[in-house]
């Protein structure tokens, strides 16, 4: 039995650190992602007796929002849309140090990596959704969408 | 007096969220100067003072803990305040940082409060000890 966390800690975890942490606030969602929504996408390695990536991906005007709240500046600032790809990296991270606590407990050894950041289509972010064994979908209280998942490393 | 910080991570936005932290925190702080990983940090440690390090671990080109390491080995470095900011919570890793002599760990997301709470006790102490 994996030590990963379930679909359910995994929904529970993003939502309460989104809030936390950035103050966006999100419920699940069915809603299916289409090639309409352009997603800045993070990726960051999970590694202790397994391995796993967590992808982290939102859509571009969330992006600005995670950054405008994380930096205290306007969202629709040239600041905020310039370092809206590396605020998804730094949710990603902050994300991926809460799941790594999840996976084997405070005692537990394990590392995470460095996120990696790429900006894709929605309709390619549904299809790994679709084919990841533990994921969660949000859409925000502005509308906006987000997906998160792991995958065993090397599988996506 | 006004005390100088030095930021240690790759990721610019983690950069500004540490500064402002500093920055609300009514300390004493003068120069904030920034670096995006460990190799950049050694650079401006062996360039002009600084009182507290604020450093990430994982970072390309040299991490956190590879940083402690060199600063160790380095005399007048080896004293200066070195306080870790980080996702990852592994209790091992916090003990091994604590053991190479990282003043403090504090686990991301991390409050305003928690960064002037850590950062202000290193500076009183620092001011104690120098007075």
């Amino acid at each position: 039995v994996s030590d990963a966390p379930s679909t359910d800690q995994l929904a529970l975890i993003a939502e309460q650190l989104l809030a936390q942490a950035a103050f966006v606030f999100a419920e699940l969602s069915q809603e299916e992602l289409s090639d309409a929504d352009t997603m800045h996408v993070a990726r960051v390695s999970i590694k202790g007796e397994e391995a796993w990536q967590l992808t982290l991906a939102v859509q571009t005007n969330l992006g600005r929002e995670l950054a405008g709240n994380l930096l205290g500046i306007e969202e629709t600032s040239d600041e905020a849309g310039d370092a809206s790809a590396d605020a998804v990296g730094e949710m990603a991270n902050i994300l991926a140090g809460a799941l790594a606590a999840e996976f084997h407990g405070p005692e537990g050894p394990c590392r995470i990596g460095i996120p990696t950041l790429t900006l894709d289509s929605g309709a390619k972010i549904q299809a790994a959704l679709a084919a990841a064994e533990r994921k969660a979908s949000f859409t925000t209280e502005n509308g906006s969408r987000l997906a998160v998942f792991l995958t065993p490393e090397g599988t996506s | 007096v006004s005390y100088r910080i030095l930021i240690v991570d790759d990721s610019p936005v983690s950069r500004k969220m540490v500064r402002r932290a500093v920055q609300m925190s009514g300390l004493e702080v003068g120069d904030i100067i920034e670096a995006g990983n460990g190799q950049e940090a050694l650079a401006a440690l062996a360039d002009s003072w600084v009182d507290v390090v604020l450093a990430d671990i994982n970072m390309p080109v040299m991490n956190g803990i590879e940083m402690v390491a060199e600063m160790i080995k380095r005399d007048f470095m080896a004293a200066t305040p070195v306080v870790i900011i980080s996702s990852e919570q592994a209790k091992e890793r916090v003990q091994a940082l604590k053991a190479m002599g990282v003043s403090a760990y504090l686990p991301k997301p991390f409050r305003p409060e928690q960064i002037k709470e850590v950062v202000g006790g290193l500076l009183r102490a620092k001011k104690g000890a120098e007075s």
